[in-house]
């Protein structure tokens, strides 16, 4: 059984006086243990399919499987406490808090065992994506913007979630620290078998994916290579 | 990091928005302060002036105590107004509750024999209507209860001597016997005169006269007291007898003289009953009062709780001032922290957007949202406690300075009869002290307390209606 199962996802957007179908039945299913990306033309519906399943919105109609349980039954919020890592593109970090503080939020609010010493736990993660004690105790406004991806990367995996989520992870990066971005995804999956959904632009990134999924706007579904 | 690290942190870390709502909420605990503390001293002025003043009415024979020839009454129905007052007292003093009491007979058809070696000092001979001898009901001097005299030497006069109307005196130790202080067992003249207008002569002329000895008992001196001077013309006397006494002299007049020819007056003074704690006034005052309304001759009743909430009026009115002030504070502090605190989250909007995608639970965020505010504001609070008393205080006595002088001209009228109204309206100030207590503190925490916490449902309004993917996915 897969980890998280996409059946039949419909959704659309008020446009004008109508609605406009971003998803048109859309299915999918990801396994942990592998690395996925989507690619897509702008604005086809991959941020929209990512905020699906990491249940900061709601479907039409269709359903989403986390281990075989619907998430309207374990519930948005608690799916999103336990379940789910999201990275942003814009890593969305807590300005007044330092890099360790922003991993440590997240393992106070899930319910997942989080290992006994939070703040050596926390501060092995950052270690783990590249940050070091000092930056680590550093405010995050004054870390580069890959730091403060990988703290948010960091911060995704510190629930213990079964699945990452990362929509562009690495658009506001140079090539160079793209480049280590994705191979702490890379590893995610294949050492700690994560499942690792992450939405991008580049050929490149998806070239280092286990499966590339497209989503075409003219047929609002996905085509696997 | 669990609820109360996060509240911590965002408090230390988002100094600026932790300072303007302490700033804010200082000011307005400032304000609250000050008039909670000006409303308490209301409330405990009234309780303190009572109880210094203590529990007391007066209750007043209109007739009586101005005497019926001035009146030009009969005698029987004199009489018996003189009868239901004395009734009238009677059934309030043996009331329960009640410290002591006393009314007194005057009657002023009685004098010093001339020509004794006496000498009055002049500036209290005949205190009372130029009634020379000053009856008391109770052998308990109400005088020296109420601390006006203070007794010296010799005896009270006993049981006996009250009921038969013995010619006996408690004499002020001012009078002066062949050249020194009266002392007991000294022995007084007074006589009865019955004069009758002679229109040959045009003069009066003395046809009937009787001769009466009274032996001083007991001494007593006058004493430096601040309410010595309270009830001056009625307190400083030089001679008391029981009141059978007055009433035994005034019937020998009485059969001395013919009615037609009555020249002096019988008279009762305002008869005065004390409770032996100012608890019991009001139901006291409320007997007297449902007494005297269905009686046919005129009785007022006085009573010290009329007195001092007329004397604290000012006060009063600066309480029901500082009441409004308080209620105003209250909401104004709620939409002014209220908008500061909306004005912030607005701000936070992105951080609330990432504690949502990390599945926070609503309640956490709100309550997170909750004891920020109230945290901030609350330590707000506790610094205004201080600072508001000290505030307080200045405020207040200014403001109560000012009232007191100009309704002063109103309490002189109302006051002359009972009670001195500038040594009262000393101790208006004297006893308004504002002190904080308990009371005081926990009523602030309490108001400021639900204050605060009614304006985080701006913030909490605003969070409510956040939608983390709009935040975050853009
Ligand atoms: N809140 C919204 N209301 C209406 N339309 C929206 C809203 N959000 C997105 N859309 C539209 O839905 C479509 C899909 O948007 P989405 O953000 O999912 O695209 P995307 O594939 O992530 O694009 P990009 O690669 O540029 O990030 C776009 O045409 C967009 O204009
Ligand atoms: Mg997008």
């Amino acid at each position: 059984m897969s980890i998280l199962e996409v059946k039949d996802i419909y959704f659309t957007y008020p446009d004008g006086d109508h609605r406009k179908t971003i998803l048109n039945h859309v299915s999918a299913s990801f396994d942990c243990g592998k690395f996925y990306t989507i690619l897509g033309s702008s604005g086809c519906g991959k941020t929209t399919f990512l905020s699906l399943i990491s249940a900061l919105d709601k479907a039409e109609s269709g359903d989403i499987y986390y281990n075989g349980i619907n998430i309207k039954d374990i519930g948005f919020e608690k799916y999103r406490r336990n379940h789910v890592g999201i990275v942003f593109q814009n890593y969305n970090l807590i300005t007044y808090m330092t890099a360790l503080e922003n991993v440590r939020i997240a393992m106070g609010i899930t319910e997942n065992d989080v290992g006994g010493d939070i703040s050596s736990t926390a501060l092995e993660l950052l270690e783990k994506v590249g940050i070091d004690r000092t930056k680590a105790d550093r405010r995050v406004t004054k870390l580069s913007g890959g730091e403060q991806q990988r703290v948010a990367i960091a911060r995704a995996l510190s629930t213990n979630a079964d699945i990452i989520l990362a929509d562009e992870p690495t658009g506001n990066l140079d090539k160079k620290t793209g480049r280590g971005i994705v191979d702490i995804f890379k590893n995610l999956a294949h050492d700690l078998n994560k499942c690792v959904i992450v939405v991008t632009h580049s050929e490149e990134v998806a070239r280092e994916s286990d499966e590339i999924l497209r989503l075409y706007s003219h047929t609002q579904s996905f085509n696997f290579e | 990091m669990n609820l109360i690290k996060r509240v911590f942190v965002s408090i230390t870390r988002r100094k600026v928005a932790s300072l303007v709502i302490l700033l804010v909420a200082f000011l307005m605990g400032n304000v609250m302060a000050v008039s909670i503390s000006i409303q308490q001293s209301g409330q405990n002025i009234e309780r303190n002036l009572l109880e210094r003043i203590g529990g007391k009415i007066v209750l007043t024979g209109a007739n009586i105590s101005a005497s019926r020839n001035v009146l030009s009454l009969d005698e029987t129905s004199y009489n018996l107004q003189m009868n239901r007052f004395m009734e009238i007292y009677d059934y309030l003093a043996s009331k329960n509750n009640i410290a002591y009491a006393d009314y007194s007979l005057h009657f002023d058809g009685i004098d010093l024999v001339e020509g004794q070696n006496i000498e009055l000092d002049e500036s209290v001979q005949y205190p009372n209507g130029y009634s020379i001898l000053h009856g008391i009901e109770n052998r308990e001097l109400i005088d020296e209860k109420e601390r006006y005299i203070q007794f010296t030497n010799g005896e009270k006069f006993t049981e006996e001597q009250m009921k038969n109307g013995d010619n006996v005196l408690i004499v002020n130790e001012a009078v002066f016997i062949d050249g020194r202080p009266v002392k007991p067992n000294d022995v007084i003249e007074f006589e009865i005169k019955i004069e009758e207008y002679d229109p040959e002569t045009n003069k009066f002329i003395i046809t009937d006269k009787e001769t009466f000895s009274y032996r001083v008992v007991g001494t007593f001196q006058v004493i430096d007291n601040k309410f010595s001077d309270v009830k001056n013309s009625n307190n400083i006397q030089m001679f008391y007898t029981p009141n059978q006494n007055i009433k035994n002299i005034y019937h020998k007049y009485s059969e001395m003289s013919s009615n037609e020819r009555f020249q002096s007056k019988y008279w009762i003074d305002s008869a005065t009953i004390v409770v032996s704690s100012s608890e019991y006034l009001f139901q006291l005052s409320e007997s007297a009062n449902s007494i005297v309304e269905e009686e046919n001759y005129p009785i007022t009743v006085t009573s010290t709780l009329d007195t001092v909430e007329k004397l604290i009026s000012p006060v009063k009115s600066i309480s029901a001032i500082s009441q409004n002030i308080l209620l105003f504070s209250m909401i104004a502090m709620t939409i002014i922290l209220g908008l500061v605190s909306f004005y912030f989250i607005r701000d936070r909007k992105k951080e609330i957007g990432i504690y949502m995608s990390l599945g926070i639970r609503k309640s956490h965020l709100m309550l997170q949202i909750i004891l920020e505010s109230v945290l901030t504001g609350m330590a707000a609070i506790f610094l205004s406690i201080g600072s508001g008393w000290l505030i307080s205080q200045q405020y207040s006595s200014s403001l109560l300075k000012n009232s007191l002088e100009v309704e002063e001209s109103e309490y002189e009228e109302y006051m002359t009869d009972t009670l001195n109204y500038e040594l009262l309206a000393q101790d208006v100030t004297d006893n308004y002290k504002i002190t904080i207590t308990f009371e005081d503190v926990s009523i602030l925490i309490i108001l400021s307390f639900s204050t605060i916490l009614l304006s985080t449902a701006f913030p909490l309004f605003y969070i409510m209606r956040l939608d983390p993917k709009e935040i975050l996915l853009e």
